[in-house]
């Protein structure tokens, strides 16, 4: 049987690291290859602390072998070094239990072999000089500019959008979907005092409200205080939640809050998914987001903004025609297909929908509009129309037609001068 | 309308991995990418998708994030969802998400990443994406064939 001395010498020789730990969960062995991967000094380390909680030194907390190990079983891990939040490089261990002879638990082997280079790494929580940079150039592109148009409607609206951005006021925007009222909430902000900090949107359209409240509020979330939100922009928020709605207000009431920006089909106060004092309380100014409809003129302007690829003058009237209940939303989509369809070419109509073409051509030529259904104006119509084929088949004879029409004749001429039924004579009663 | 497309730009395959049987029983396409560069191409004809692009905050190499403020300008009704690769610090997270979401991305993930948030991700960012493109909400999927409806059926114990 090998001596203790021996079984270091033999660990000692070895190009493995290996260290041992004891039930105490002490380390109580390293060879000069443990201290090589390491790069700890071993006469310094030893009786070093393993714990996987933070009271323990970081290698202590890396070295710790998992409960299964005291629990007998081996066991392969891989972690990242003390120093870094993640590999390469990555340390390789495998935990072996040396179990007594009265099945107590003498201590553990952990075999640990390295993987990967080491790479530079930034220190993550500077966020380097050339995000800035993106994040300049991004907030550039949301000018007023970018919602003027040429039309009396663009230019009210715009006006209400730079009120909007002179406050840090709380503002509610409504408008059809598709109308542009993320992008009208980005001019607030980047145009607003709170531009130097960051625009969150939370959207309640397709992300749940327990993610919603995790990205906001859970660990490193954005609104924690130092996210530094400048503007908190609520796309719908009558769909959030009540009890998130009331989670929102209270934490938006607070005096650092961000300022907040609200979108929605509908009037704050003709909400009823929202609850008690929300539309108060961030309903102050409510600007309305005009529809593609409510500006036609300013089509041209806004195709020349979706998409670079022009368009042949004969396509505007059929672009015309349509009422575009998507609004810019749908233009997007009917342009940028549009674009895929004619290469090279310039947008003509062959390559816009076949709705917005059938539409252009009934706008072109409308249906013949329906006749009166007056009842007067149609028991009248059939009068005239049995008085004159009663003549004409009385060739002109109003004793006869009036005997056919068994109506006195009197009668008969009373109404002939009122429909003004040209006799065959040319005039006159028949 | 163009069949539903999720666009993974990832670092490796965990997440794609992860997400396939979820869109394989919608019947929404998955494209897998490494080159972030080629995202918009794939968001070129109109149709409802979502993208997915991982990053690592703390590679040595410039983070290629300008192309998050371009996919959100350029196409604004493809939501895009950022995936940190590596687990910063809670101390470092809000700094980095806030500049994420300030860019235009729709959320912000950090390891560890579970299936159950990935799919409520992915299903319902699809789900609004086609709300907005069709105007009409996504149907669900018909309950599956295997589950017992014990409103229906009764407990075996009955």
């Amino acid at each position: 049987m090998a001596s203790a001395k021996s079984w270091r010498s033999f660990f000692h020789a070895s190009t493995t690291a290996v260290f041992v730990v004891g039930a105490s969960r002490r380390l109580r062995y390293a060879n000069p290859a443990w201290e090589r991967v390491t790069g700890a000094d071993w006469a310094k380390l030893r009786g070093l602390r393993l714990s996987a909680f933070r009271s323990a030194t970081p290698l202590g907390q890396t070295l710790m072998p998992p409960p299964e190990v005291w629990a007998g079983e081996p066991c392969r891990v891989r972690r990242a070094p003390p120093d870094a939040t993640s590999g390469p490089p990555w340390w390789d261990f495998t935990f072996v239990p040396l179990p007594g002879g009265d099945g107590r638990l003498l201590g553990v082997v952990g075999f640990l072999t390295q993987h990967g280079e080491r790479t530079t790494r930034r220190a993550a929580g500077k966020l380097p000089a050339d995000l800035a940079a993106a994040q300049a150039d991004h907030a550039r592109h949301y000018g007023v500019e970018l919602l003027t148009g040429t039309t009396a409607v663009g230019e009210r609206f715009v006006n209400l959008v730079r009120l909007a951005a002179s406050t840090v006021a709380p503002v509610w925007l409504i408008g059809e979907r598709g109308s542009g009222k993320t992008t009208a909430a980005r001019v607030i902000h980047h145009q607003g005092p709170t531009h130097a900090k960051a625009f969150v949107a939370a959207d309640a359209h397709g992300v749940q409200p327990y993610l919603l409240d995790a990205l906001l509020f859970g660990k490193g979330g954005a609104a924690l205080p130092t996210g530094g939100i400048g503007t908190l922009f609520l796309h719908d928020p009558g769909l959030l939640p009540r009890d998130f709605q009331e989670k929102l207000a209270g934490y938006l009431s607070k005096p650092a809050a961000p300022r907040v920006v609200c979108a929605s089909a509908l009037s704050p106060h003709a909400d009823p998914r929202l609850i008690d004092g929300f539309a108060t309380r961030f309903g102050v100014l409510e600007v309305r987001v005009p529809g593609l409809r409510d500006r036609p003129d300013d089509l041209p302007w806004f195709a020349e903004r979706v998409t670079p690829h022009p368009v042949a003058d004969a396509a505007w009237p059929v672009l015309a025609a349509h009422d575009w209940p998507g609004n810019l939303r749908e233009l997007s989509d009917v342009l940028r297909t549009a674009a895929v369809r004619a290469g090279a070419l310039p947008i003509a109509p062959e390559h816009l929908p076949r709705v917005l073409r059938e539409r252009h051509l009934l706008a072109a030529n409308p249906l013949p509009q329906p006749r009166s259904m007056a009842l007067a104006a149609v028991l009248e119509a059939v009068e005239r129309r049995m008085i004159e084929d009663a003549l004409l088949a009385c060739h002109g004879n109003a004793t006869a037609a009036a005997k056919r029409l068994d109506v006195p004749r009197a009668t008969l001429l009373r109404r002939v001068e009122a429909f003004k039924i040209p006799t065959v004579g040319g005039g006159g009663a028949p | 309308m163009k069949y539903p497309l999720v666009v993974m730009c990832t670092l490796d395959d965990a997440l794609p991995n992860m997400l396939r049987g979820f869109l394989r029983d919608h019947r929404w396409l998955l494209t897998e990418l490494r080159q972030p560069e080629a995202i918009a191409a794939q968001l070129a004809p109109p149709r409802p998708s979502v993208v997915f692009w991982q990053f690592d905050p703390t590679a040595d190499a410039p983070v290629p994030l300008r192309i998050v403020g371009e996919l959100a300008r350029q196409h604004p009704d493809a939501p895009l969802v950022v995936v940190s690769d590596a687990k910063l610090p809670v101390e470092d997270r809000p700094a980095w998400t806030a500049m994420v979401l300030d860019l235009g991305a729709k959320y912000v993930l950090f390891p560890p990443f579970t299936r159950l948030v990935l799919e409520d991700l992915a299903g319902g960012l699809m789900a609004a994406a086609i709300e907005r493109l069709t105007g009409r909400p996504l149907e669900p999927l018909p309950p599956d064939a295997e589950a017992i409806d014990l409103a229906q059926g009764g407990h075996a114990d009955d």
